[in-house]
């Protein structure tokens, strides 16, 4: 603030406004983190807490193929749940914004979404267990029942269900604020239909796909809910991995050393995302 | 203009990131004058303004209002109110609310503010739309409004930011003649920003030309209009014809000739003449005087309806001169075609020397 | 071109709402398992309400929700506030802290806070995992998004209004409470909207900073499915479901109203 004041009223002001809140995160997000940070360097102790010696030794333990593959399916659930997401959600957005009652479509999109979480990742294992609709409706056909759950299709499936509106948003908004000149104009120059969405409208979309994209990819990866339902201990991900080392597992230096590094993994992605895109990614959250 | 100084800059130096905004300011306001500050965008007049309100604090340098040095003091507790130059009305309060504001912050009792509000507005000539929220408001009416608010709570000093800028011709002429008299009715100390020249003549009581952060001159308008200090100030202000003059026994040197002044020139400067101040004569007949007579051709013609504008042309140097549009049957009106050839007499006491 | 997208379209929808209309539907099934319907019955909904459990379980995710968005408002509000008008000393530090709930997984800010209260019980002395702690945690996430929110609203504000208020004798409180925050008021009511849903949502965080006794609704939901999924379940979420959706419309209808 330039405004005059004395030193001590600016001191004051900034204290009242900045100081709760500020403070809050120091104590409940900064110190924490720190904390996850400091424990992953410890040991196991024989109840499961804390104790030293220090080391990298929990690091070490990372590279353990069990445990490197937990990884990679994570990233595999990540980069499929993106792209389906991408392919289901992009011709939706398209839809969307150029519908008369798009604030009518937009609110039908939301509200699934809107409701409790779980009861969406539950309502997938009820239509693909054994006895689900799914494999009531292929009955009807004479098919034979199929393992869809637990499985590695049904969590995927349910990430997709729960994270596709997240996709979607931010490329509704890039649709809304296209330029559909420049398509008109790339067919006045002679580019037939498919060329010429490609070249003038699909670019324009880019900072939507991105952030659409990120948006997915890093809960997705992040999940251990969805995961822990519907694949019932089949499927394991990062998220289950930590959530077991703090659960049944017992070992909390090494769930934070894996904490770490799926929150290094995280930042590493968002920082690749703001030198590509700039920082206006992170707004179209809200 | 007799009258205590209420206001005082000494050495007020402002700067943005690496841009000097004001480069060491001195100045001085006197108790009930209408003061402008003039100058073109970016000349620092708003900021100087900005510091005298308190909304930003000088890198260096003083200022005194009313005697009381105004380092650390928050715009609150100055005896100084300000209209915005897009009028901050809050919209989300009537026009009473807004002009009650500042006497409610105060913690006046209902009935005086009633009273005091009543008062604002029949000085701004709007008694009857205390109900009406800002968005209802024509811009004539918003501007009342902000002058209203601020005026209600008597401040010393008031400070006006080009607060006529956003209107159109018409309403700003007469919102000019209607500030200037409100002025004069209340006595309070006016400092008035603008870039608009004419506004600050007929406004005010003195005027103070800024460029770059730099008083240039302060004096009243006839002293900063006929007798500018340099050539910024007879160009900003008003048109004028520059030429390039070297000293001569006569007076000075110049591309049209010599040409006699009232005091020969000392050394290198510009000449500066007011189009007005040109006047001209048909070849042949009644020319007062033999010297600072220039022979030239009428290159284009501009009519503004009160006057005629002759674009005159003298071997290389251009000259713009003014008549007025009289009626032909005056003694000494003229009317010149394209093309036509006449004479254009410089009287020597309107040459005014300039340097730099 | 035009009905290839309409038919997309219409499918993504259907897949979005047909696990919902599944529920919907079983929660008045008589049978427990199975998905052929059986016949229709609200025994499911007897069962619920006669459960004093799950009102107790409703009434804490209500507590818990109302009063962490009471407090994360007032913080975020306040906090944005801060942050658009002053300049001060670890403002950009602070900055870049506000991003972090929003952007990493709630795996890895529940076991934080879990890292938090164990290290306070060991030097404090306490808390003990309740829903003290549930609510601090969802503080916690809820303070960033309120700050954003309010934030980017602040900005379109025009401070040239705070500047008038200064201008008329308004001392720092006045200014907020006359000119700021009537104007930031759609912001704050959004942020304060935006939390309000993130809490009554939240499962991972909770799920990691809820002790004994601390149970909410989709804690609930989520050991009742681990243990198998019973009609009782569809019954409540169906109950959830409207109720949500009672709402939403209602916010929106608003909205519409509006314009």
């Amino acid at each position: 603030m330039n405004e005059a004041a004395t030193p001590w009223q600016r001191a004051f002001r900034v204290l009242v406004t900045v100081g709760p809140g500020g403070l809050w995160l120091l104590v409940f997000v900064l110190l924490p983190t720190l904390l996850v940070l400091l424990a992953s360097f410890l040991t196991r102790g024989p109840y499961g807490e804390l104790t030293g010696p220090w080391g990298f030794h929990n690091y070490a333990k990372l590279f353990h193929p069990v445990y490197l593959e937990a990884f990679a399916q994570s990233l595999l659930v990540g980069v499929l749940a993106t792209s389906i997401s991408a392919l289901l959600g992009y011709p939706l957005a398209f839809y969307i914004a150029r519908h008369p009652q798009r604030d009518l479509l937009l609110f039908l999109l939301l509200l699934p979404f809107l409701t409790n979480f779980l009861i969406r990742v539950y309502a997938w294992l009820v239509l693909l267990q054994r006895e689900g609709l799914v494999n009531a409706l292929l009955g009807a056909f004479g098919l034979g029942p199929l393992v869809l759950y637990p499985s590695f299709f049904a969590v995927l499936l349910a990430t997709v269900y729960t994270f596709l509106p997240f996709f979607v948003l931010p490329v509704y908004a890039s649709v809304e604020r296209l330029d559909w000149q420049l398509l008109e104009a790339a067919y006045d120059l002679g580019a037939r239909p498919v060329r010429a969405f490609l070249h003038a409208v699909l670019p324009q979309t880019y900072p939507g796909l991105f952030a659409g994209s990120v948006l997915v990819f890093i809960p997705a990866m992040g999940t251990f809910v969805v995961a822990d339902l519907l694949g019932a201990g089949r499927v394991v991900l990062m998220g289950n991995l930590i959530q077991q080392q703090f659960g049944v597992t017992r070992d909390w230096a090494f769930g934070a050393a894996l904490s770490v590094f799926l929150m290094g993994f995280v930042l590493l992605s968002l920082y690749l995302y703001a030198r590509l895109q700039g920082e206006r990614g992170l707004k179209d959250l809200v | 203009m007799a009258g205590e100084v209420l206001v005082r800059l000494l050495g007020v130096r402002k700067g943005f990131g690496g841009v000097v905004a004001l480069d060491g300011v001195d100045l001085e306001v006197r108790r009930g004058e209408f003061f402008s500050l003039l100058g073109p965008s970016g000349c620092g007049k708003t900021t100087l303004l900005r510091l005298l309100a308190g909304f930003d604090t000088p890198d260096a340098g003083r200022i005194e209002i009313a005697g009381k040095d105004m380092t650390g003091v928050p715009p609150y507790a100055r005896p100084v109110n300000t209209v915005f130059q897009n009028y901050a009305l809050f919209p989300h309060m009537t026009v009473e609310g807004n002009v009650a504001f500042g006497l409610r912050m105060k913690g006046l009792p209902a009935g005086e503010v009633r009273r005091k509000v009543a008062w604002a507005l029949e000085l701004v000539d709007l008694l009857g739309l205390e109900r009406r929220y800002p968005r209802e408001l024509s811009g004539g009416q918003k501007q009342r409004v902000a002058l209203a608010r601020a005026l209600v709570l008597e401040p010393e000093v008031l400070l006006l930011d080009e607060p006529l800028s956003a209107l159109d011709l018409k309403l700003r002429q007469e919102l000019r003649v209607e500030l200037m008299q409100l002025q004069r009715r209340l006595g309070t100390t006016f400092i008035f920003v603008t870039h608009d020249q004419e506004e600050a003549l007929v406004m005010s009581d003195r005027i103070a030309v800024m460029r770059s952060g730099r008083i240039e001159q302060v004096g009243l308008p006839d002293e900063v209009y006929e007798r500018p200090k340099n050539r910024f100030v007879a160009d900003f202000l008003g048109r004028s014809n520059f030429l390039p003059a070297r000293p001569h026994p006569l007076g000075a040197e110049t591309p049209l000739g010599p040409l006699r002044l009232r005091e020969p020139l000392a050394r290198e400067a510009h000449l500066v003449i007011r189009p007005e101040k040109i006047r001209l004569y048909p070849l042949g007949n009644g020319v007062p005087a033999r010297e600072n007579l220039v022979r030239a051709r009428v290159e284009e013609i501009v009519y503004t309806g009160a006057e005629n504008q002759y674009y005159l042309r003298a071997g290389e140097v251009r000259l713009l001169a003014y008549t007025l549009n009289q009626d032909l049957q005056e003694p000494g009106a003229e009317e010149f075609a394209y093309g036509e050839e006449v004479f254009c007499y410089l009287p020597p006491e309107n040459l005014v020397v300039v340097h730099e | 071109m035009r009905r290839l997208l309409t038919l997309h379209a219409f499918l993504v929808y259907l897949f979005l709402y047909l696990p919902i209309l599944v529920i919907v539907a079983l929660s008045f099934n008589q049978s427990r398992r199975g998905v052929r319907f059986t016949g229709f019955t609200l025994d499911w909904y007897r069962a619920l309400f006669q459960d004093p459990r799950v009102l107790e379980y409703f009434l804490n995710t209500l507590m818990v929700a109302f009063v962490s968005t009471l407090v994360a408002t007032l913080l975020g509000t306040l906090l944005a506030v801060g942050l658009v008008r002053y300049r001060f000393p670890g403002k950009g530090f602070l900055s870049y802290l506000l991003y972090i709930p929003v952007v990493v997984p709630d795996v890895v800010m529940g076991v934080s806070l879990l890292l938090l209260f164990a290290l306070a019980r060991e030097v404090l002395g306490f808390p003990r995992l309740s829903l003290l702690t549930v609510i601090l945690g969802h503080i916690t996430f809820q303070v960033a998004f309120v700050t954003l929110v309010v934030r980017s609203r602040l900005l379109l504000l025009d401070p040239a209004l705070e500047e008038a208020a200064r201008d008329l004798g308004a001392r720092g409180w006045q200014t907020f409470w006359h000119v700021t925050l009537p104007l930031a008021w759609p912001g704050v009511a959004a942020g304060a909207l935006l939390a309000l849903t993130l809490s009554l949502d939240d499962f991972v965080v909770t799920f990691f900073t809820a002790g004994p006794g601390a149970t909410t609704l989709p804690l609930y939901i989520y050991s009742s499915v681990k243990l198998g999924v019973s009609p009782k379940v569809h019954a409540l979420s169906t109950l959830i479901i409207g109720l949500s959706a009672f709402f939403l419309a209602l916010g929106y209808a608003l909205t519409r109203r509006r314009v």
